[in-house]
């Protein structure tokens, strides 16, 4: 499977989707093969198209050996039911419940960082709508895309932002789709722990949040290899 | 379907699932759009303001809301609102918090059959609750339904149009729990539910039990504070010495629940010495001498022994009263002391309205005020229809009879749940299981509803309780009708919407009860939306939406309260009524006389009394964070205890102590203080809260209703919510 | 230059934290981090009770403990009097928070470093624009702001018709002045 159908799965793991589409997904020979290719995004040395140098390739850590062994990845291999997955959402992808572990980002970030904004809650954590909700809305409009009604409220949902992704990698876009993961999912890390928090239901969705953060440290560009891949696309040695 | 064309399905992308490349250097970087973004807001941004009301209390502040980027940046309350003065007070900046919560509900909630709530649509929630509503209505009727709502300016209107149109007059305020006693009182001297004192211009005023300094309104912190300057006498009669004590000369630290033998004593010392307006009480009143026989035992001297007063100062401030006279009153508080605390709440509200007939202050500068109000005309029938009046009675009317029908006994609608003759209730903005009354009751009431249906921001401990949750809109989020506000200038104040909804599926209260009335079958009164009811209303007193919209307040000047004309008397006698016949048919005296306590503090148990403090609202400000923080850093979850009675019992400042009665025991820490009476211990009524939900709130402090025993203040129906005693002790003595 | 101070008057303080949390949204803090901190005071006996709220907030002192022991130079008193915090330079030691008299110094949590009270009044004077500083903020106009050299100004007309003075007297010249 290509990465941009890995990480278009990765995100309809996250959103409501029909029936007819996830019985699709879910059914075995399709699974086996998201999970193949969510293998080698994260063991890979090729990163999204991108070839890198030998020197990049050692520095690297090959975080698959104890991914495999952790529990939470044993569950990725079992996906549940529509079903299941529904009554998971009902439960825990709605906000104001004891289990609530809603999906968005903003929940996890500082509301915003802009000095202009004087609300009274500006510096706080865990409000929805801060400054990647409105990022993310710029983005998808600057891009020509559209965030659906039902994610209005959050366009940092992590539906999306695994959407965009898999958009960046089909529209041939790679340095931006791995420049994008490495800024984008340093909160999936909290994001873990919350649903850490929420018992065995959850080990299948910490499974993907794990794939997502270990393609993110194997494939996301860091600081210096960005500037490294900008130096490399000035001088066109990217096709 | 293939499995490319399952992948290629874009959320973001539609099903092309790609996008061009051309034109997008650099716009995935955060960073560089934090820069740009930063740049953008500092060349002006895109900045809107909109004028709106607060919702942190029942005051309803005017504010503008400054939003950059679709997001609220800023308030600053409104100089022309008559309340806010262009202040606002903590709990006004804090509460905004609340549009954003992490907490807020976003999606309607059933409870399924493990007892945990999972989202469902709204249709299929709008069914089951109709299915349930019909079936109810189909066995036991309508009056089988009841609605408790604490008013907020459409949930009052849209809450009991629903609940009429449904066929059941069960419409609830929270007054029980809050006003009633004092409301109901006041009505059947004065034909009034409510006067306001003219502080600012008083020679003297007498709080009873009322805090302004501790229950916030900018406005009545100033005329307090310019009374205070001017040099006006002003008393404060509290178990606990509040801070309004900045600005006042006395604390009479009255024993809780002893206020009306304060009033009647001070009465009988101005009728004894012929120290009342005669010519007034002649021309406006009737019943005056049966009632002034009635008291004649009710001396100084025979107070003292109730209150803890001293006789000599009962006297000498019934005689600074006649002094000051007219330009003096006892204020008319609000939840305070007689609200709802007390088995003789309602008589002492009673006694108040007669004492200031004695005064002559009705309508006197200075003195107690009928201030002027309007409120919207007639509208048109085929936009607006009316609904037909309820068949059936309130819950309550006739076992509470003198209990305003506008409010209602909402406990006694909980009693009624509990043994089985209410079957399905809604609940608007209100959190009764915590704040009503006493909680493991309340929550065995609402458990054994057929149907319980909650509409709010968050969970609530009552939202725990219910069936089905559904999400409302926060007060910024939404247009409301126009807010009408009485005063010496009238005006009417609108809160408009802020910001756009923050979560897609929630819906604005008019809209949940449009919609709910749709499908329980009497959507045929409910033809308008909020938009057309808002603007109809300001036509027909000569504005319009979009005229209010752009100022946030206008005044009638034309409508302007003048000095000294007396009102006319909405009692049946169209009198001011010393003796009534409502409540003497009603079991009580015909004037109002000395009634005990239900309950009495006997050796070193003390009364437990609540109270607000500036920073909270009830339970519903817990929950922000900022607000919260003040509680921890200053620990004002503490109990006040006295420090002779502290010394006694062995506890020191700071000290964990047990709090305990029939109904519950628990520990906090104590505030050992000179400033509340011996018989007294004072707890905060904000904590306690019981729901996880509510991560900031939960858990902290204890809450006052837990020790409060289920029952009804006789013929007023109100919660007596200080009728509670209970045991201190310091925890490991 | 002018050389700005504050009169807090405790007497028209009713408590009710309206300036912190006015402060906290005008300069942007964590919820548990307040530039105002309160002192309850409590006299006479039962029932003769007087109540008092005094609010404490960096007094920018002229003889500032705090700038005299930070070996950093993050702690620094500007040409107009004004005390501040050179954030980058801090390196949250808490040498400053143990030196002030006041205990009107917080650590915030999230940077580390140690902040107070920035006097945001003269920036809104200076721009004209509205905020709501605790001065702005205060329902009874318990504080007045200006500059201490201007004998017209209404804080120097306040300071001597009310002997307004500073909490703890002569100690480190604190430009906090109090009616109580």
């Amino acid at each position: 499977m290509q990465d941009e159908a890995v990480f278009s799965i990765l995100s309809k793991c996250f959103a409501p989707v029909e029936k007819a589409e996830w019985d699709a997904i879910s059914k075995p020979a399709q699974w086996a093969d998201f999970l193949n290719g969510a293998r080698r995004a994260l063991q890979d040395e090729k990163t999204f198209g991108y070839q890198t140098s030998a020197v990049e390739r050692l520095g690297r850590k090959c975080p698959l050996q104890e991914f495999l062994e952790a529990g939470e990845v044993r569950a990725l291999f079992a996906p549940p039911t529509y079903s299941e997955k529904q009554t998971f959402a009902a439960r825990h992808f709605v906000g104001g419940l004891p289990q609530s572990a809603v999906p968005v980002e903003s929940l996890y970030r500082r509301w915003s960082s802009n000095p202009r904004n004087e609300a009274p809650f500006s510096h706080k954590t865990g409000l929805y709508g801060s400054d990647s909700a409105l990022y993310m809305a710029e983005v998808a409009e600057r891009l020509g895309l559209s965030v659906p009604d039902r994610f209005a409220a959050c366009p940092d949902h992590l539906a999306l932002e695994l959407d965009l992704v898999s958009v960046l990698i089909r529209s041939g876009m790679h340095v931006e789709a791995r420049r994008y993961l490495a800024e984008r999912f340093e909160w999936l890390t909290a994001f873990r722990l919350r649903l850490l928090g929420l018992g065995d239901d959850a080990a299948f969705y910490i499974g993907l949040v794990d794939v997502v953060l270990g393609i993110r440290a194997q494939q996301g560009l860091g600081d210096e290899e960005n500037a490294r891949s900008d130096r490399a696309m000035a001088s066109g040695a990217v096709s | 379907m293939s499995e490319n064309a399952i992948t290629r399905r874009s959320f973001l992308a539609g099903s092309a699932g790609a996008v061009a490349l051309a034109g997008c250097a650099g716009v995935l970087s955060f960073d560089a759009w934090s820069q740009a973004h930063a740049e953008e807001s500092d060349a002006g941004g895109q900045t809107y303001t909109a004028h709106s009301l607060c919702n942190a209390c029942s005051t309803k502040c005017g504010f503008t809301g400054y939003v950059v980027d679709g997001r609220l940046a800023k308030l600053l309350g409104d100089a022309d609102h008559p309340y806010a003065k262009g202040k606002l007070c903590a709990r006004g900046y804090g509460y905004s918090q609340i549009a954003y919560s992490a907490d807020r509900l976003t999606d309607p909630l059933k409870k399924n059959e493990d007892g945990e709530f999972q989202a469902i649509s709204w249709d299929e929630a709008y069914a089951e609750i109709a299915e349930k509503v019909k079936a109810i209505i189909g066995s036991d009727g309508p009056e089988a339904l009841a609605v408790v709502h604490d008013p907020r300016p459409s949930g009052k209107y849209y809450a009991k149009r629903f609940m009429n149109a449904l066929g059941s007059a069960n419409v609830y305020t929270h007054g029980a729990a809050c006003n009633l006693s004092k409301e109901s009182g006041f009505t059947q001297v004065i034909g009034s539910g409510n006067y306001e004192s003219d502080v600012a211009n008083s020679k003297m005023t007498m709080f009873i039990g009322r805090s302004y300094a501790d229950a916030i309104r900018p406005s009545s912190v100033m005329a307090l504070q310019e009374a205070h300057e001017r040099g006006a006498h002003i008393v404060l009669v509290d178990p606990r010495c509040s801070n309004s004590k900045v600005f006042a000369d006395e604390w009479v630290p009255i024993n809780p629940g002893t206020d009306l033998a304060l009033v009647l004593a001070m009465a009988q010392v101005l009728i004894r010495e012929g120290r009342y307006d005669k010519a007034y009480v002649a021309e406006h009143s009737v019943g005056f001498d049966e009632w002034a026989a009635s008291i004649a035992d009710h001396t100084p001297e025979w107070a003292e022994k109730i209150t803890g007063i001293p006789a000599t100062t009962i006297a000498r401030l019934a005689f600074e009263f006649a002094e000051a006279a007219p330009a003096a009153s006892i204020e008319p508080s609000w939840r305070g002391a007689f609200g709802c605390s007390y088995q003789n709440s309602g008589e002492t509200a009673r006694a108040i309205a007669c004492f200031n007939t004695l005064l002559g202050c009705w309508n006197q500068e200075g003195g107690a005020l009928f201030t002027s109000s309007v409120s919207a005309g007639e509208l048109d029938e085929a936009k607006f229809p009316a609904v037909p009046k309820p068949a059936g009675k309130q819950l309550g009317a006739a076992e509470y009879p003198l209990a305003l029908s506008s409010m209602g006994s909402n406990l006694y609608a909980a009693r009624m749940a509990k043994e089985g003759a209410l079957k399905g209730m809604f609940f608007y903005n209100s959190n009764m299981a915590a704040g009503y009354s006493n909680t493991a009751y309340l929550a065995e009431a609402l458990g054994s509803l057929d149907l319980c249906v909650v509409i709010d921001v968050q969970m609530s401990e009552t939202a725990q309780l219910a069936d089905y949750v559904l999400p409302d809109t926060s007060y910024l989020e939404r247009l409301e009708l126009p807010e009408f506000v009485g005063g010496t200038v009238p005006c009417v104040a609108l809160r408009d919407r802020v910001i756009e909804k923050v979560h897609p599926n929630t819906k604005p209260v008019d809209e949940i009860f449009t919609e709910l009335a749709e499908a329980c079958g009497v959507g045929e009164y409910f033809p308008f939306t909020v938009e057309d009811l808002a603007d109809a209303q300001l036509q027909s007193v000569g504005l319009s939406l979009d005229a209010l919209k752009t100022t946030g307040v206008a005044y009638f000047p034309d409508k302007a309260f003048t000095y000294g004309k007396a009102p006319k008397w909405k009692t049946p006698t169209e009198k001011i009524q010393f003796t009534s016949e409502a409540a003497e048919a009603a079991g009580l005296p015909a004037g109002p006389v000395w009634m005990e306590p239900a309950v009495m503090p006997a050796g070193t148990q003390l009364r437990l009394i609540g109270g607000k403090q500036a920073v909270h609202s009830h339970t519903m400000t817990a929950n922000i964070e900022d607000l919260m923080q003040i509680t921890k850093d200053y620990d004002l979850t503490r109990v006040w205890i006295n420090a002779d009675v502290a010394a006694q019992l062995g506890i020191a400042d700071g000290d964990e102590v047990e709090v305990s009665n029939s109904e519950h025991t628990g520990t906090c820490r104590a505030k050992v203080t000179q400033r509340i009476n011996p018989t007294a211990l004072f707890m905060p009524s904000h904590y306690g809260c019981s729901s996880p939900e509510q991560h900031t709130a939960y858990d902290v402090g204890l809450r006052q209703m837990d020790f409060v025993p289920f029952h009804l203040e006789p013929v007023y129906g109100a919660a007596m919510t200080q009728e509670a005693i209970v045991s201190v002790k310091k925890v490991g003595a | 230059m002018a050389r700005y101070g504050m009169l807090i008057n405790t007497k028209k303080c009713i408590g009710c934290y309206a300036c912190r949390v006015a402060c906290q949204r005008q300069n942007k803090l964590l919820s548990d981090e307040a530039f105002i901190r309160y002192e309850e005071k409590e006299t006479g006996a039962y029932p003769e009770v007087g109540v008092e709220t005094v609010p404490l907030q960096c007094m920018h002192c002229e003889d500032a403990p705090c700038v005299s022991v930070c070996p950093t130079g993050a702690a620094y008193k500007g040409a107009d009097g004004i005390v501040g915090v050179d954030h980058g330079r801090c390196i949250g030691c808490k040498y400053c928070m143990a030196a002030c008299p006041y205990q009107v110094r917080v650590h915030n949590h999230e940077t580390g470093t140690v902040d107070k009270c920035r006097f945001c009044t003269v920036s809104a004077a200076e721009t004209g624009t509205k905020m709501s500083t605790c001065v702005e903020a205060c329902l009874t106009g318990a504080r007045l702001f200006g500059d201490l050299d201007d004998p017209d100004s209404d804080i120097s007309k306040a300071i001597v018709s009310d002997n307004a003075q500073p909490i703890a007297g002569s100690l480190t010249k604190a430009k906090i002045f109090y009616v109580r």
